[in-house]
């Protein structure tokens, strides 16, 4: 069966203070693999949940050859020949091969499954698309590239149509890319529209056609990969005016160094070094998954570190646990308030004097005077909104509850800050206030470190940017070099090229 | 004429709000109901020697639900307390038996039952074995243990000086609930006032904050576990007071009417949400409850059914009235 057009018409989506995407339009063709590109929050993710069901469009459409589909679930969209195969596996890793590609039709008489026929077309397929594998081999003997390729030709065996890969070689070796690339071409030879969401460049130019650019949820344009490189791709999608908010203010040179890791590696990282100085705010800037929040956990002793080492203002430190980071004055605003930070079924006052309930104790009893003045002293200076300090934090507002996580670990007087996607969710009033908090601590020789995915967040509050790729450190900017494009470029494009 | 009254009852109201917490004015008014209706259909509910007899059994499982609240509160479940009361009652009737001093047999059994939640706590946060299926085995292992050292039968205690924490009164208040006084006041305060019970919300809130912010999960953990495992055991030593014997038999689903009683008083099986002032309601709710059932002498098997409906209401009202806010 050989693929649909697929057709955004003025797409468009919203979600709480974020305009995910804006009327997007652009086609996808049969026997085509068209490749969607754009940073951290494009809107690519969205734009797939709306191809396949998941979330359903503000306004506009997506049209199938031609006739507009009025998606509600991703079994809707499946009907019409539409699946999308995530970075999660969603295969039965204890039933063998056969009975993972027909689970839900396996070929029965009687009511009783007829195995022998179920084995016979799972043959079929194996030959069809070359899987290394028997019907009857059990889906966790496999490598994760061929569990991927198991759901592949799962759906290819339902009459897919239009197949979407959202970044599906995020976990595999550069041998099982090839595999999977191979598999495409097949499918593409057979006429399917393939979709293909990636941020890695130069399997894009391996195997896709067509190439759509996303930049905040607007559509940039649809080129052909022929005739295109890496650094005209990347030039559309960057273009970002820097506005006033950010409040810069630049710091002395020759700081001394306060923090200074040397060769880091451990599980997600490798050979991590620099140096980080005093009042300085140095940016991490790399694509989601490349491994900046597993640094920072590395850093604050939450995850193990392999070989290498963390020297604090000269001295070689061991962290065996946070508790040993909090110690030595490190503080860590994690990426995700509500999973990694807050305890929301509790107060604001009680999240505030979270890390420091041990310093305003008393022989292990509880200080509530001082707990309540630390908490209001904290609520005026950093303006959380709160009719009451005693409220629970789940029901302050995503900005609020950010500034509570930064209260808390103010209250730790630490003099290294790392910062998280501190203004991930929430608005621009907000993220203005936490510019401000960042500025003020600066003047107060504190060292940040900030994680953030927003580019403009990074060129306009940093005194100087590294930027990490798959683990590792890929370049070092300064202020004055650092743009978009320069930080981009380092962040997707792979210096060693394949050989096509 | 009705202005004042009108005052005094939010007045009254309001004052009950403080004492247990906003939340808790529904078992509060369930357990007014309970009281209410009984006296009034069996008005030999409210005698002296009938409220003795409730406050003693809410002595054992209340005991015991106080240190399932811990447990509960920090996110793990404790399956194996029925199994330790009645491991504890017989290890305290056999060591008495040897000719040891009252007081030695009691400290060295609670000594045991912390060995013994060290053992649940081994399992659980250094193997990370879930905590279902961890003391769902000691529950087993340690009722095997009761039957074993005790050959099946009861073991009758000779020295009747250890009677007293069992059957002893001062100014009229037996023993068994002085001790759940002393035991509830204990609890509380950890839990309102101490640096401890404030880190038990933040693990059972949230494990990955509490990592981060620096709490030792695993330590606090076996203080959990341990403490129940001590809570249980004090009160098998006291149940061994009052039936003067060590019974390997005794207590047994007393796990579940605990995590009954302290989900009755508003815990949330996930964690994070409860407390001691909830869990004293939820035990006294349950005790009166079946109290009035044997007093309106309602068929064994139906009190089965009434205690398990009990539970389902309580908990529905919750969740809907969460819903709301």
């Amino acid at each position: 069966m050989s693929g649909s057009i697929v057709e955004f018409s003025r797409v468009s989506k919203n979600f709480p203070g974020v305009r995910a995407l804006d009327n997007i339009s652009f086609k996808a063709n049969p026997g085509e693999v068209t490749a969607i590109l754009g940073e951290n929050g494009a809107g690519k993710s969205t734009l797939l949940k709306i191809l396949n069901g998941d979330y359903i469009a503000d306004t506009g459409i997506v049209i199938l050859d031609g006739e507009p589909q009025h998606f509600h679930s991703p079994k809707d969209a499946l009907d019409k020949g539409i699946s999308i195969i995530y970075q999660e596996r969603h295969i039965i890793p204890g039933l063998n091969v056969a009975e993972n590609i027909f689970a839900g039709e396996l070929p029965r008489k009687y009511g009783l499954v007829r195995w022998s026929e179920l084995y016979l077309r799972t043959q079929d397929l194996i030959d069809r698309y070359d899987l290394k594998c028997t019907p009857k081999t059990i889906l966790k003997d496999l490598s994760v590239a061929q569990q991927q390729m198991i759901e592949i030709v799962k759906d290819l065996n339902r009459n897919i149509k239009v197949i979407a890969l959202d970044e599906p070689t995020a976990s595999l070796s550069d041998k099982e890319i090839e595999i999977l690339f191979d598999m495409i071409r097949t499918m593409r030879s057979e006429g399917k529209t393939i979709i293909y969401v990636s941020h890695r460049m130069n399997e894009v130019f391996k195997i896709c056609d067509q190439a759509t650019v996303l930049k905040d949820g607007c559509f940039v344009g649809k080129v052909p990969i022929k005739g295109n490189n890496e650094k005209s791709l990347v030039s559309m999608m960057v273009g970002r005016e820097i506005n006033e908010i950010f409040k810069y203010e630049k710091i002395p040179d020759n700081l001394h160094v306060v923090l200074e890791v040397k060769n880091l590696t451990n599980i997600n990282l490798r050979n991590i070094s620099f140096k980080l100085h005093e009042s300085e705010v140095l940016g991490i800037a790399g694509l989601v998954g490349a491994g900046r929040s597993e640094l920072a956990h590395a850093i604050f002793g939450a995850d193990q570190v392999k070989k290498g080492s963390i020297e604090i203002n000269g001295k070689k430190v061991i962290f065996r646990s946070t508790k040993d980071a909090i110690r030595s004055g490190i503080a860590l605003c994690p990426e995700d308030r509500k999973h990694q930070a807050l305890i929301m079924d509790r107060s604001v006052k009680e999240n505030i004097i979270q890390v420091i309930i041990n310093k305003i104790s008393r022989i292990g009893f509880l200080n509530f005077q001082k707990e309540k003045a630390i908490a209001e002293d904290y609520r005026s200076r950093l303006d959380i909104r709160t009719s009451d300090i005693v409220k629970k934090v789940g029901e302050l507002s995503g900005g609020n509850q950010q500034k509570v996580v930064l209260a808390r670990w103010l209250a730790s007087k630490p003099r290294i800050i790392i910062l998280d996607e501190p203004t991930r969710g929430i608005d621009v009033g907000a993220k203005s206030e936490i510019y401000t908090i960042i500025n003020e601590l600066k003047k107060n020789h504190v060292s940040l470190i900030l994680i953030s995915s927003e580019l403009p967040e990074i060129l306009g509050v940093c005194d100087r940017i590294i930027v990490m790729k798959n683990g590792e450190i890929s370049g070092e900017l300064s202020r004055e070099e650092a743009t978009e494009m320069a930080v981009i470029e380092l962040a997707m494009i792979d210096k060693n090229k394949g050989s096509e | 004429m009705s202005e004042p009254q009108v005052l005094s009852s939010t007045n009254y109201l309001s004052s009950v709000k403080k004492i247990f917490g906003g939340e808790k004015i529904g078992l509060v008014v369930i357990l007014g109901l309970l009281v209410a209706g009984m006296t009034v259909i069996k008005p030999v509910f409210l005698s002296p020697q009938n409220l003795i007899n409730i406050l003693l059994s809410a002595s054992t499982n209340g005991i015991v639900a106080s240190g399932v609240t811990y447990v509960i509160l920090s996110g793990g479940l404790d399956l194996s307390v029925g199994s330790v009361v009645a491991l504890s009652g017989t290890a305290v009737a056999m060591l008495i038996n040897t000719g040891m001093n009252s007081v030695f047999a009691i400290v060295l059994t609670l000594l045991i039952a912390s060995l013994l939640g060290m053992i649940n706590g081994f399992f659980i946060t250094t193997i990370k074995v879930n905590a279902l299926i961890t003391t769902l085995g000691t529950m087993m292992v340690y009722r095997g243990l009761a039957y074993i050292i005790s050959n099946g039968s009861a073991v009758y205690i000779k020295n009747k000086e250890f009677y007293s924490i069992g059957m002893g009164k001062v100014f009229g208040i037996p023993n068994p609930v002085i001790i759940l006084i002393f035991v509830f006041i204990i609890f509380s305060v950890i839990l309102s006032r101490t640096v401890f019970g404030r880190n038990l919300y933040v693990i059972g809130g949230n494990k990955e904050a509490a990592r981060l912010t620096g709490i030792n999960i695993n330590l606090y953990s076996y203080i959990i576990y341990v403490s129940s495992s001590v809570m249980a055991a004090l009160s098998g030593i006291i149940l061994a007071g009052r039936m003067t014997s060590g019974q390997p038999t005794a207590a047994s689903g007393l796990e579940l009417d605990a995590v009954t009683a302290v989900v009755l008083g508003g815990a949330a099986l996930t964690g994070g949400i409860g407390s001691m002032s909830g869990t004293i309601l939820g035990v006294l709710i349950l005790t009166v409850f079946r109290n009035g059932l044997l007093l309106l002498n309602v068929d064994a098997f139906y009190q089965y059914i009434a205690s398990g409906s009990l539970l389902l209401i309580a908990v529905t009202i919750d969740r809907v009235r969460n819903r709301n806010n």
